[in-house]
C-alpha cells in the first residue's frame, strides 16, 4: 500500500522523494539513480515555477557532459508541473491562457478517459468568466455544449489547428500515462484530466535526446510495487509518445524551419540542449523562460558562454533558485532575469 | 546504452580532478629553439630562405611530441643538408648572421644524434611514482598515434605502457586515473581542462613553452563560488635556459589566410563569396562559404547517428568533415539538381537573380545600410549576419516568407514575388530531400566501413556507389582560423594545400 502523504510541504517535495526512489539499470540489476541524476530532476522541479518571476528567467549550466541531463531535467519539470496542476495551483493562469483564445478556436475537451474535439463558441462574463465550448453540430446548427469555469481549466486543451466539428462524437479513448499517474497518486493527488500540453520544449539533437529519453527506469518503493518503464514515461515528449497520446513536452530538432515551430503557451519552459541549439535557435523564443545546458565539448561553447555573459550584463541581475544547491560539485550555473519584450 | 552510473564517475572526476603542470628542462631542444628564433628573426622575410619553414614546423612538433627528437617522422633530415648548402649564400648576403647560422646547424646536428624523448621520459618518471589503475597519454598530432604506440614499447620502463589517445578521445565518457597531456595545454581544446576525464591531469611541457593554465569560472556571475581549481606547478630537475620563453603564437605554424585568399580569389566581384578556411589534418585546407552547412562524421556514435549536417559555425577542432574529393562544390546542390531534373536550371537562375541583386545592393551601400532598410520595410531577421547568409550562394534564402517578400521588393522583383517564392519552395524541397538522401547513403556506406583508420590517421575516403555519389573524403579538422576571407566561389569546397 502506498504511504499516505498529504501535506502541501510533502507534495512540494515530491520531486525530491521521487528522485530517491527512481531506479535505473546497472547491468541486469535495478539500482537507485546516482546523485548527479537526482540533482537534475530536483533542479528541473525547481525551474518548473520560474515563470512566476517578473521578467523572463534564464538559467544556464556548464556540465562536464550533457549526457542524459536534459531528459532528467525535463522529467523534473513535467512531474512538478503535473503536481501543480493536480493541486490546481495553476488553474487560474491556465484559464487566462484559454480565455485569450478567440471564438472559433479549436480545443480538446476531456471527460474521464475520453477526449472530444470542440470549438470555443463564446466568452461569457456573467458574474464570473466562463467559456462556452461546442463539441458537435446538429442539422439545425445547435449541438452539445459545455460551460468551462476557471477552476475547470484542466478539462480543456487548445488545439494546434482548427477543425470542423462532426455531427456526433464518441470521443477518443485516452490512455493515462501510468508512471506519471502513479507518482501523483502516491502524493494523494488526483491527476484530474490527462490532457496534453507543452510544459517544456527541448531544442537540440533530437535523435540523441530521444534515445536518452528511452532510458529504462523503474519506480521503487514509492508505489509499493516496482513499476517499470522509461524516462520518457515521465517526460512525455510528443516526438516519442505520438500526436494522439498524452504529451507534456516536445523535442525539436535543430533542422526545424521557422514555419514548423510549435505554438507555445506563455509558461512553456524552453530547454536548450547544447551551445549550437542556444546560439542558433534561442531567438525564436524571446519571451519564454530559458534553461540552457552547455558543455565545454560543445562546438561553439566559447561563443555561447560569451553570448550568455553579454545577456547577463544587460539583464536585471541574478535571481535565487534554491534547488541549485543540489548541483553536483564544481558545476557552474548562472541565473538572471531579463525584461520580457511584452512587459 | 550508457548507464547513469558511468556518468556519475564523470561528475566525480570533474569535482575532484587534480591538475599539475610539469615543466621539463631539456637544454638541447631549448638551444635549438633559441638558435632558430635568432636566424628566423633576420632571414624569415627573405624568400630565398623559405627552406627554413620545415624547421619552424619541426620546432612546433617538438613542443608536444613524445617521440624521440630525432624520430624520422619529426626530424627534417633534408633541411640540415640544405642548411649546410646554403651557408655560402648566408655568408655572402648576411655576413653578420653566419655565426648564428652555424650555431643553428650545430644544434640541429646534435638533435639528429639525440635519441631521447624528453616529454615521454618525464611522464615515465611521474607514472613511476603513481600507482594508477588506468593511464593514458593525450597527444596533439593524431597521425603520430601508431608511431607513439610503437615508441612506447621501446622506451617505456616498468609497468605496462599507458594507452595513447588523441583529441577525439576525451570527448567520450571514458575516464582515466592519470591523463598525461603532452605539450602546452592551450594547444588542446578547452574541454580537456574544463571537462577533465581523469582524476589526475598532468600537463607535461617544456619550460620554454609554459602557458597559463586557466581553471577559473567561465560565467561572469556564477551562482556558486569558488570555481577555481588549484593548479600545482612543478619544475623538473633538468637544466633550463631561464631566459628562454616563447609566446605560443610564435611557435604555431602560420596559416596565412590572407595570402591564400589572394591566391584563390578572383577579380570578378560576382564570383566572390565570404568564406572561412578550415585547416585539415595533414597540411591541407578548404574554404567553406559563411552560412553554409556541411556533413560531419562522428565515429564514436552508433551507425544511424554517425552522420550529421551542421552549420559551418558549429564546426570545432577535432570534428570530422566530409568533402567531395574531386572538384569541390556543393554535394547537396548536385544531388538536388538531379532531383529537380529539367527544372533545375530555371530554378537556379531565379535564385541567382535575386541573390545577385541583393549582393549588388550590399556592395553599393554596405550590409548595415541594407539591413536597416530591410528592417524598416518590415523584415524581422534582417541583421548583418543573416543578410550575409541570404546572399551566400549555398544558402537558399530567408527562413520566413515575410522576410523573403521584403527582400524581393527591396531588390526590385516585387512584380514576380509568386514565381520567386515558388522557386524557393521547390529548391527547399529538393535540397531537403537531397540532404536526407546523402545522409542515408553515407550511413549505409559508413555503416559497413571500419572507421578505425579515420580515428587513427585523421583521414579516410568513401565512395558512394549510387548516381551522383562519387568519391568523398573525410578529414579531421586541425584548426579553424577565425579570420574570414573573400575567395572565388569556384574554390569553395575544393581541397587545397596550405603548407606548414
Amino acid at each position: 500500500m502506498p504511504e499516505a502523504h498529504s501535506s502541501e510541504q510533502e507534495n512540494a517535495d515530491l520531486i525530491r522523494r521521487l528522485s530517491r526512489v527512481l531506479l535505473c539499470r546497472k547491468g541486469s540489476e535495478w539500482v537507485p539513480i546516482p546523485p548527479w541524476a537526482r540533482s537534475f530532476m530536483i533542479i528541473g522541479g525547481g525551474t518548473a515555477s520560474i515563470y512566476q518571476a517578473p521578467g523572463r528567467s534564464v538559467v544556464a549550466f556548464i556540465l562536464p557532459t550533457r549526457a542524459y541531463a536534459t531528459p532528467l531535467l525535463a522529467a523534473g519539470i513535467v512531474v512538478e508541473r503535473a503536481r501543480m496542476l493536480a493541486q490546481r495551483v495553476r488553474s487560474q493562469k491556465r484559464f487566462d491562457g484559454l480565455w485569450s483564445l478567440p471564438d472559433g478556436n479549436g480545443v480538446y475537451i476531456f471527460q474521464g478517459s475520453l477526449r472530444f474535439k470542440g470549438i470555443i463558441k463564446s466568452h461569457e462574463t456573467d458574474g464570473c468568466r466562463r467559456l462556452r465550448i461546442q463539441i458537435d453540430r446538429n442539422r439545425n446548427g445547435g449541438g452539445t455544449e459545455y460551460i468551462i469555469k476557471p477552476d475547470q481549466a484542466h478539462h480543456l486543451q487548445p488545439a494546434d489547428r482548427n477543425f470542423n466539428l462532426p455531427r456526433c462524437q464518441k470521443g477518443d479513448k485516452i490512455d493515462p500515462p501510468e508512471l506519471l499517474g502513479a507518482v501523483l497518486e502516491h502524493a494523494n493527488l488526483v491527476p484530474g484530466q490527462w490532457y496534453s500540453s507543452l510544459e517544456c520544449l527541448i531544442v537540440g539533437k533530437a535523435g540523441l535526446i530521444e534515445e536518452e529519453a528511452k532510458l529504462p527506469i523503474a519506480l521503487g518503493s514509492l508505489t509499493g510495487r516496482q513499476l517499470e518503464g522509461r524516462l520518457s514515461d515521465l517526460v512525455l515528449p510528443r516526438r516519442v509518445e505520438g500526436e494522439k497520446a498524452i504529451y507534456r513536452s516536445d523535442i525539436l530538432p535543430m533542422s526545424i524551419d521557422e514555419e514548423e515551430l510549435p505554438l507555445l503557451t506563455h509558461d512553456t519552459l524552453v530547454v536548450m540542449n547544447g551551445a549550437a541549439a542556444f546560439i542558433e535557435k534561442a531567438h525564436h523564443w524571446p519571451d519564454h523562460d530559458l534553461i540552457i545546458l552547455l558543455s565545454p565539448q560543445d562546438p561553439s561553447f566559447t561563443d555561447a558562454v560569451e553570448k550568455l555573459n553579454g545577456w547577463y550584463r544587460r539583464s536585471e541581475g541574478s535571481f535565487e533558485l534554491p534547488q541549485l544547491s543540489a548541483l553536483p560539485e564544481r558545476i557552474e550555473a548562472m541565473t538572471f532575469l531579463e525584461r520580457r519584450s511584452d512587459d | 546504452m550508457t548507464e547513469l552510473q558511468e556518468i556519475q564517475l564523470v561528475y566525480d572526476i570533474h569535482a575532484a580532478c587534480q591538475v599539475k603542470a610539469h615543466n621539463v628542462g631539456e637544454p638541447l631542444v631549448a638551444d635549438f629553439s633559441l638558435r632558430l628564433r635568432k636566424v628566423l628573426s633576420s632571414l624569415n622575410r627573405d624568400e630565398a630562405f623559405t627552406f627554413l619553414k620545415p624547421l619552424r614546423y619541426y620546432r612546433y612538433l617538438l613542443t608536444a611530441s613524445v617521440l624521440p627528437v630525432n624520430h624520422p617522422q619529426l626530424y627534417p633530415t633534408d633541411t640540415l643538408k640544405q642548411l649546410e648548402r646554403q651557408r655560402k649564400q648566408v655568408a655572402a648576403s648576411y655576413p653578420r648572421m653566419v655565426a648564428d647560422f652555424d650555431a643553428l646547424i650545430e644544434s640541429l646536428a646534435l638533435l639528429e644524434l639525440h635519441e631521447q624523448a624528453p616529454l615521454l621520459s618525464h611522464m615515465n618518471e611521474i607514472a613511476g611514482e603513481a600507482s594508477a589503475l588506468s593511464r593514458a597519454i593525450l597527444i596533439r598530432e593524431a597521425p603520430h598515434l601508431p608511431l607513439v604506440q610503437e615508441t612506447l614499447k621501446q622506451y617505456w620502463r616498468g609497468l605496462l605502457p599507458p594507452e595513447v589517445v588523441t583529441l577525439q578521445r576525451p570527448k567520450e565518457l571514458r575516464c582515466f586515473d592519470h591523463l598525461f597531456v603532452a605539450g602546452p595545454i592551450s594547444d588542446y581544446p578547452a574541454h580537456v581542462l574544463q571537462a577533465p576525464r581523469a582524476r589526475h591531469l598532468d600537463i607535461v611541457r617544456y619550460t620554454w613553452t609554459q602557458d597559463e593554465v586557466r581553471t577559473g569560472s567561465l560565467f561572469v556571475k556564477p551562482v556558486l563560488l569558488p570555481m577555481e581549481r588549484e593548479v600545482i606547478s612543478i619544475r623538473s630537475t633538468g637544466t633550463e635556459l631561464h631566459e628562454l620563453t616563447f609566446d605560443l603564437e610564435e611557435l604555431r605554424p602560420v596559416v596565412d589566410v590572407g595570402s591564400l585568399a589572394q591566391q584563390y580569389g578572383t577579380h570578378n566581384h560576382k564570383e566572390i563569396v565570404e568564406a572561412r578556411l578550415v585547416v585539415l589534418e595533414g597540411g591541407s585546407g578548404v574554404f567553406l562559404e559563411l552560412g553554409d552547412t556541411v556533413f560531419t562524421a562522428n565515429p564514436a556514435l552508433a551507425e544511424h547517428d554517425r552522420i550529421e549536417r551542421v552549420a559551418l559555425a558549429s564546426l570545432a577542432e577535432g570534428d570530422y568533415l566530409i568533402l567531395r574529393t574531386e572538384g569541390g562544390g556543393d554535394l547537396v546542390a548536385k544531388v538536388a539538381d538531379g532531383i529537380m531534373g529539367k527544372h533545375a536550371p530555371i530554378l537556379r537562375q531565379r535564385q541567382e537573380e535575386w541573390k545577385g541583386r541583393l549582393r549588388e545592393q550590399v556592395g553599393r551601400q554596405g550590409t548595415g545600410a541594407v539591413a536597416h532598410q530591410l528592417t524598416s520595410l518590415g523584415a524581422r531577421y534582417a541583421d548583418a549576419t543573416n543578410i550575409r547568409h541570404w546572399m551566400a550562394r549555398r544558402s537558399l534564402g530567408p527562413g520566413t516568407d515575410g522576410d523573403f517578400r521584403t527582400v524581393l521588393m527591396f531588390v526590385g522583383l516585387g512584380d514576380s514575388i509568386d514565381d520567386y517564392r515558388q522557386a524557393l519552395q521547390n529548391l527547399r524541397k529538393a535540397h531537403s530531400k537531397a540532404g536526407h538522401e546523402i545522409r542515408r547513403r553515407l550511413i549505409k556506406q559508413l555503416g559497413r566501413s571500419d572507421m578505425e583508420p579515420l580515428e587513427r590517421e585523421g583521414f579516410m575516403e568513401v565512395t558512394l556507389p549510387e548516381e551522383h555519389g562519387g568519391s568523398l573524403s573525410i578529414y579531421r579538422i586541425a584548426s579553424l582560423p577565425r579570420q574570414t576571407a573573400r575567395v572565388s566561389y569556384k574554390n569553395i569546397g575544393r581541397i587545397i594545400a596550405i603548407g606548414g
